[in-house]
């Protein structure tokens, strides 16, 4: 990945907690631009991502080159190594702003007048949001605490940063249009321009009046108002505005993006004085009577499905009880929600099923409210903003394990799929997540190595960072980057099985079409830890092969490894000096499969391992042989007691004999 | 019965040819000594000691037969210096035998077993020489034990504050 340029200094000791993010910490940092004549080194701020984000990359190569006044700039972007330590980050680097318009979105704060708002605020922003526009993309962050005077005059406002966090991760409820406010923060859409609009019109309204548009209310219950009774109702509704401003917040309030003011309306409001056309805003169509869920009670197809996605356990009952199907059939004014609501929910039956009962809330939800997101369970998202919220729940570990195995379900079922259908053309994000999700079916429940959830979230997300706890603080999106992270790893991590986490070899299957299930298998499930480490280094060999990079520490890391289990795996001595002495020299020479010159050679091990078990047998049976001996000796003397008078007698015999026959040849005594 | 079928034939003897008896009576004091201390059942030193004993009297016996077998000679022949150094001679070289034969038996046996259990503890040393400790070990190639300096971390994902 793109390293960040030397010349931007980050002060890691510096924090500017008032611009941190969700998902990015602000800090001073300098820009020492070395080039002749670039004069003195310049302040500037550095956004640093916290692991468990997807990295806003595709949004900042929309940013790239990006001139137009009304947005601070963005200077550049890239991983920073970080000093003294092994870790990496993802930084953007931004222009310094002024002060912040609002400091927060909770206090009150000066309100301004329409004049001010049009002239200081809407004029100067505009060029910025018609070069976004022009680009296809989207800001997705603008709300009244990322706004800044552009300098010490505070004559001026301009745009804060984009991508300081994942696509309005970070903007409440009540900025977002409906369809995005009722999604996970985590995972809603990037590239909607009509959402900034949307948002803009809501931070207006708050300059107008000083603050948010919550009062008193819970984000959740003006939600379900907003639905009710719109957006601009719920919000504007009771509040004191110039006819001027209810004008250009009506505009932009329109809950539906096809009726909500674009740029040319408001640039008529703001420079040309002009009033624009007033949109048509068609009214939430209201049921003749509320129906209860829970605590809640819902007016309209669209606020019952928002407060059922709140109550899943109890939805079920009530999703299958008389009084539903009466609320339908006698109260609920929308004729073709009805057929579709009743065409799901006719002769289905309370169940203690979870899988039945989750299918049908599901669905009824789809009939209820097709344009909002995609809910199941505890699970809201659309489908741009579904990578990062996979990634942010796997992130979280344990403590989001229930999730995680909703995801998985949702996923291995294909439950998303009738939603997407409902959702018409998609658009490039959308669609590529959507192909990718046909793709991981059957692969995210599979438990194999490489496979699973975890494998799904870096086939969603090529910009998601690996969450391996190995590499999590190095910002690794490509292979490149993993050669590096691991080169940069102290050597106590280097132990047993210490590339074989879910994360690593699911991070490692995505990126890399060589690294095959079979590869996986084999690093994973050798039953000698030797042979695993040889597999698992061939990995990484693969990916050398790839990435192209000399990696010398980590050759020397893995040498020393594969030395000490060498060492107690290998038996014969002659392969050892060989394998070992390979590995000395191999080590400094930071090529991975150099390392494995004599390992590799075919059936070594496999011979090391049988001669060692023949060496063995043998060795037991002399064991046997020599305690037999032992034995036998000690019993000699007694067997000599024994043997020796027989031989005695006759060794005494024979001499007996052979005297007197050899007298009587010699004719003795004749 | 044996014993008295064994007086009989003595008995015989000594009647009827009475020179060799004598002769035998003293020649064969060794064997006689030497079967009442054998405690061997087989009686392997009355055997060995006995047969030089018999050999030591040949030259003493064999004149008497072929010279002329009466008492005057037989007499004269066990008052012959020479005839008791002949037969103790040959009866000691029978001891020598007897009582030497074991231990040679013994360390013939001992060294044999000693050169056996040291060509297989060579055998042994090479095998580990090449092979390692581990092949005296009762854990099996490849087991799944390492040293503690190897052994695997546990893996967990840190969890983050929101």
């Amino acid at each position: 990945m793109l390293e960040l340029s030397p010349r931007y200094q980050i002060q890691r000791d510096a924090r500017l907690a008032a611009l941190d993010t969700s998902a990015a910490r602000a800090y001073k940092a300098m820009d020492v631009d070395p080039t002749p004549g670039a004069g003195a080194a310049r302040p500037v701020i550095a956004y640093l991502y916290q692991p468990g984000n997807v990295l806003p990359l595709e949004q900042l190569r929309a940013f790239d080159r990006f001139q137009a006044p009304g947005m601070v700039k963005i200077a550049d972007y890239g991983v920073a190594a970080r000093d003294g330590e092994g870790g990496r980050d993802f930084a953007l680097i931004v222009q310094p702003m002024g002060e912040m318009v609002a400091p927060s979105l909770v206090q009150q704060f000066d309100a301004m007048s329409d004049e001010t708002i049009a002239t200081r605020v809407v004029r100067p922003i505009l060029p910025a949001l018609k070069e976004i526009e022009s680009r296809r993309t989207a800001h997705r962050a603008i709300r009244p605490t990322n706004l800044f005077y552009a300098d010490a005059s505070r004559t001026n406002v301009i745009l804060g940063p984009p991508a300081t966090s994942p696509p309005g991760q970070d903007q409440p409820a009540y900025l977002e249009p409906l369809e995005s406010a009722m999604t996970d923060p985590l995972a809603r859409a990037g590239h909607v321009f009509y959402d900034d609009l949307f948002a803009l019109g809501v931070t207006l309204l708050m300059l107008a009046t000083g603050r948010n548009p919550l009062r008193d209310m819970k984000p959740e219950a003006m939600t379900a108002k907003r639905l009710e009774v719109g957006s601009f109702e719920a919000m504007v509704g009771g509040l004191r505005l110039t006819t001027t401003m209810t004008e250009l917040v009506r505009g932009l309030l329109v809950d539906s993006r096809r009726e909500r003011w674009g740029l040319a309306e408001v640039a008529q409001w703001a420079v040309d004085g002009r009033r624009p056309n007033p949109p048509r805003v068609t009214q939430p169509k209201v049921a003749g009577r509320p129906i209860k869920i829970g605590s809640d009670e819902a007016s309209s197809a669209r606020s019952l499905a928002f407060h059922i996605s709140r109550h899943w356990d109890h939805a079920g009952k009530l999703l299958t009880s008389e009084e539903f199907q009466t609320w339908i059939r006698r109260s609920l004014a929308e004729e073709a929600v009805v057929d579709r609501v009743t065409k799901v929910t006719r002769g289905s039956s309370e169940t203690t099923v979870r899988e039945r009962s989750d299918r049908l809330v599901l669905n009824s939800l789809l009939a209820l409210d097709p344009a909002g997101p995609m809910r199941y369970r505890d699970l809201s998202f659309q489908l741009e903003g579904l990578p990062n919220l996979v990634g942010n729940v796997l992130a979280e570990g344990e403590s989001e394990r229930d999730r995680a195995a909703d995801l998985s379900t949702l996923i291995a079922n294909g439950l998303w799929s009738g939603w997407a259908i409902m959702q018409g053309t998609l658009g490039n994000e959308a669609a590529r997540v959507r192909s990718m999700l046909e793709r991981q079916r059957t692969v995210v429940t599979t438990r194999d190595p490489g496979a699973g959830i975890e494998r799904c979230l870096y086939e969603l997300s090529p910009a998601m960072p690996c969450l391996s706890p190995l590499v999590i603080e190095s910002c690794v999106v490509d292979l490149n980057d993993l050669m590096i992270a691991l080169d940069r790893l102290p050597k106590e991590s280097f132990v047993e099985d210490f590339l074989t986490d879910r994360h690593i070899l699911a991070f490692l299957a995505s990126r890399s079409s060589k690294i095959t299930d079979q590869v996986l298998r084999q690093a994973v499930g050798r039953r000698s830890a030797l042979q695993r480490l040889v597999q698992q280094i061939k990995m990484l060999a693969l990916v050398q092969s790839t990435a192209k990079i000399l990696v010398p520490n980590l050759t020397t890391n893995l040498a020393n490894l594969l030395k000490a289990t060498a060492d107690q795996e290998i038996r014969g001595s002659e392969l050892k000096e060989l394998v070992l002495k390979d590995l000395e020299a191999a080590a400094p020479l930071g090529k991975i499969d150099a390392l494995l010159k004599t390992l590799e050679e075919s059936g070594a091990l496999e011979a090391d391992r049988r001669g060692f078990e023949a060496a063995r047998a043998e060795y037991m049976e002399g064991k046997k042989k020599l305690s037999e001996l032992k034995d036998e000796l000690t019993k000699a003397e007694r067997r000599a007691t024994g043997l020796g008078p027989q031989i005695a007698g006759m060794i005494g015999m024979a001499s007996g004999l052979a005297a007197i026959a050899m007298m009587a040849l010699m004719g003795v005594g004749f | 019965m044996k014993p008295l079928i064994w007086l009989f034939g003595i008995g015989v003897i000594a009647v009827l040819f009475r020179p060799t008896a004598v002769i035998l009576g003293v020649g064969l004091l060794p064997t006689l000594l030497t079967f009442l201390f054998d405690r061997t059942p087989e009686k392997f030193g009355v055997l060995c000691i006995g047969s030089l004993n018999l050999a030591g009297l040949y030259p003493v016996l064999m004149p008497l037969w072929t010279r002329g077998h009466t008492m005057e000679n037989a007499m004269k022949a066990l008052g012959d210096p020479n005839t008791g150094a002949v037969i103790l001679g040959a009866a000691g070289v029978g001891c020598v035998i007897y009582f030497a034969t074991p231990p040679i038996v013994s360390m013939v046996v001992r060294s044999r077993i000693t050169r056996e259990i040291g060509e297989i503890e060579k055998r042994q040393g090479e095998l580990v020489a090449y092979w390692g400790e581990a092949l005296s070990e009762d854990a099996g190639f490849g087991n799944a034990t390492t040293a503690p300096a190897l052994k695997h971390k546990p893996v967990k994902i840190p969890t983050r504050g929101r």
